[in-house]
């Protein structure tokens, strides 16, 4: 199908959709169903199919030779990991956990979970990433601990947060969700602040179904959560099906990436071209990264607001979102949380971003139409926006 | 835990205190304070009896429990919990398969909780159910259980990631689509004990009362201590590496001496390998060496 060549073809004003199927923002990683029924036949003829079995138990071995970290434990998904976490930093206590304003809507209600108070810190402009210098104000005996998250366009400033939370003596760690296989400082994440946690869901890298994994190096806290997971009451095991899933995925981890970098340069060079708009590339070029999620910015001189943007693309079948918008110390929640006195660059940055469409099931020609509906937006951006504010 | 938070912000929940260890974490999870009481002796589930005992101006719901697919005292719980105004919801894992009234379990109080746990007669490796009248409620539980935005169909007091994955719910189908069989083979191996221990003194093989259909889903043993040592049968069974246990281990902090229904329970009972591990035949074997023990 040609791309809009007018705006009455937009499919928000009425015509056809750019796309005949969804593309999402997921990776999707879809490995050989027969490899997968033949692991899962397995697990069937064993009658083990969850509590810590042997898919489980191999996952988190080669987890942790990825992440080059002595401990991996593996959980049904990624926010029960983070709540346990949280429970043993708090140690039976009631407090505060400190965590960026500019982040995933599910960090503020997994602390509630735990029992704690989220306390919201600005981020930087440059790495999205909790800002070293919100810590001093916030950080105080209340804290139980503070999480930290890398984003998928590089790592936060994990050597000033370290110096900072050591100097004020609350454990750190980190939801690194978007940096399976990525670098700081040229060492795998995994294996830094107290613990690190990933996600073993379906639009992550590693596809489990659903799942997620804590890596630790530290003897002690993998030892408290061995025996919250294996002698605790909370079942929060990742089962044998998911394990199996997960571990096809970590089979073709080399091939994943390479696929997803070939679809974030074409990202890259396409949108070089269409003015208005910002790709945001790893801040740090010097270290590795999975490529998984492409994130643009719609800069001051777009014809659209973000939001419009956003309406448009999904009114076309791309299901993309608004990047990490609303800000968190803003996004409804009726629970307790404190903050910062200010957040300005969270409550600036979560204006300011939205994805596009990337994973398994989008093509690089997806991609060139993508962009050349972008420029056709570009081009008669004036005449669209009249259009979208006459009709509101 | 869901269920829980959707149902009340905060306050005290009557819980009988016959209950396993993690089903009381996931009350406190759920920010509600867990008040054991006592169960009815005769049937050993918690009643309105025990529960009104227990309530008082902090109470905001009462959990009950279905033991075994014992109905937990629907009409009796029922009526105090609207006298009282506090929600009322089961556990009612036990009961997949079974009938009261001729009719399913799902329906009772303000919501039951179902698992779909490999040991489950539905199996889908992990996995759970809510099941509810309220519509409001079904709502706010839609909304709970996960944070995507699309999702979101009425304003809730928290969210968490509980969606159960498309590969559970194809094993849970698949796992549904044999019920039947599933449970035929449950009836199998009971009556294989019940007929093999029906001479045998001092045990006695609980069948719930209540029921129009029951579901053999697991078989507990009821020992009277003045006839048989449990510790021996224990044993005797441990000696030909068969692993049987209380159906819920003595608590490791609380002492139940406040409870006597409970703690008859936790000197009485023991769990008997069902339809999962053992044949009709295995019934047989397993019951020679208790009635020897």
């Amino acid at each position: 199908m040609r791309v809009k060549r007018n705006v009455d073809s937009l499919a928000i004003f009425g015509g056809a959709t750019l796309f005949s199927s969804v593309k999402g923002v997921g990776e999707l990683a879809m490995p050989d169903v027969e490899d997968y029924l033949r692991m899962l036949k397995r697990a069937l003829g064993a009658s083990s199919l969850t509590n810590n079995g042997a898919y489980a138990r191999e996952l988190e071995r080669r987890l942790a030779m990825l992440h080059d970290v002595r401990h991996c434990f593996a959980f049904a998904n990624a926010a029960l990991g983070i709540i346990m976490l949280m429970r043993i930093f708090a140690g039976g206590r009631r407090g505060e956990v400190v965590m960026p304003a500019f982040s995933y809507r599910g960090l503020p209600h997994f602390a509630h979970w735990a029992g704690q108070t989220p306390c919201f810190g600005d981020v930087e402009e440059e790495t999205h990433g909790l800002d070293p210098r919100t810590l001093s104000e916030i950080v105080h005996e209340r804290t139980t601990s503070i999480l930290a998250v890398n984003n998928a366009n590089g790592a936060c400033a994990i050597e000033e947060l370290s110096e900072e939370a050591e100097r004020l003596r609350v454990p750190l760690f980190y939801d690194s969700v978007y940096g399976v296989a990525s670098t700081y400082d040229g060492r795998p994440l995994g294996g830094f602040g107290r613990a690190e946690v990933f996600s073993l869901h379906a639009t992550k890298l590693l596809n489990g179904f659903e799942g997620g994994y804590a890596t630790t190096n530290d003897d002690a806290l993998a030892a408290a959560l061995r025996a919250l997971r294996d002698n605790g009451t909370t079942n929060t095991y990742l089962n044998e099906m998911h394990a199996a899933m997960a571990l096809l995925s970590l089979d073709d981890l080399d091939g994943l990436i390479e696929r997803n970098r070939a679809r974030y340069e074409s990202y890259k060079r396409i949108l070089a071209q269409i003015p208005g708009l910002r790709f945001v590339d790893h801040h740090d070029a010097g270290e590795k990264y999975n490529f998984e999620l492409v994130i643009v910015e719609a800069l001051t001189t777009w014809p659209l607001t973000r939001d419009e943007t956003v309406g448009l693309l999904r009114a076309e079948g791309a299901a993309i979102v608004a990047y990490y918008s609303p800000p968190l110390h803003d996004s409804g929640n009726t629970f307790e949380s404190v903050r910062a006195t200010n957040l300005p660059v969270a409550e600036s940055l979560a204006k300011r971003f939205f994805q596009l469409p990337v994973g398994e099931l989008v093509s690089l020609s997806d991609i060139e139409r993508i962009g050349e509906y972008l420029e056709f937006v570009a081009a008669s951006g004036g005449e669209i926006a009249a259009r979208l504010r006459a009709a509101r | 835990m869901i269920l829980a938070k959707g149902l009340a912000a905060s306050g005290d929940v009557i819980v009988p205190a016959y209950a396993s260890p993690a089903t009381l974490e996931s009350l406190r999870w759920a920010g509600l304070t867990p008040v054991l009481t006592d169960v009815d002796p005769e049937s050993m589930v918690l009643t309105h009896v025990q529960a009104t005992k227990a309530m008082t101006q902090r109470t905001v719901a009462i959990f009950g429990i279905h033991l075994f697919g014992i109905p937990c005292d629907p009409a009796g719980l029922d009526l105090i919990a609207r006298q009282q105004d506090c929600a009322l919801f089961f556990d009612a894992r036990d009961t997949i398969g079974c009938l009261r009234a001729l009719r399913p379990f799902g329906d009772l109080g303000d919501g039951e909780v179902f698992s779909f746990n490999e040991t489950s007669l539905v199996n889908g490796a992990e996995g759970g159910a809510i099941t509810t009248r309220d519509e409001e409620l079904s709502k706010r539980l839609r909304t709970m259980r996960n944070f995507h935005r699309s999702e979101t169909f009425a304003p809730v007091p928290i969210r968490m990631n509980g969606k159960m994955s498309e590969a559970q719910a194809a094993l849970a189908l698949s796992s549904l689509d044999f019920l039947s069989e599933t449970l035929q083979r449950g009836r199998a191996v009971f009556e294989g004990y019940e007929a093999a221990l029906a001479g045998c003194r001092g045990v006695r093989l609980i069948r719930p009362k209540g029921l129009d259909q029951w579901n053999y889903g697991r078989v507990i043993l009821d020992i009277d201590p003045a006839v048989r040592s449990i510790d021996r049968v224990v044993e005797a069974l441990r000696q030909r590496r068969i692993l049987c246990a209380p159906p819920i281990g003595l608590p490791a902090t609380k002492g139940t001496g406040d409870f006597p229904g409970v703690a008859a329970l936790h000197k009485r009972l023991l769990e008997l390998p069902s339809w999962r591990q053992a044949s009709p035949d295995d019934a047989l074997a397993i019951s020679e060496v208790i009635e020897r023990a």
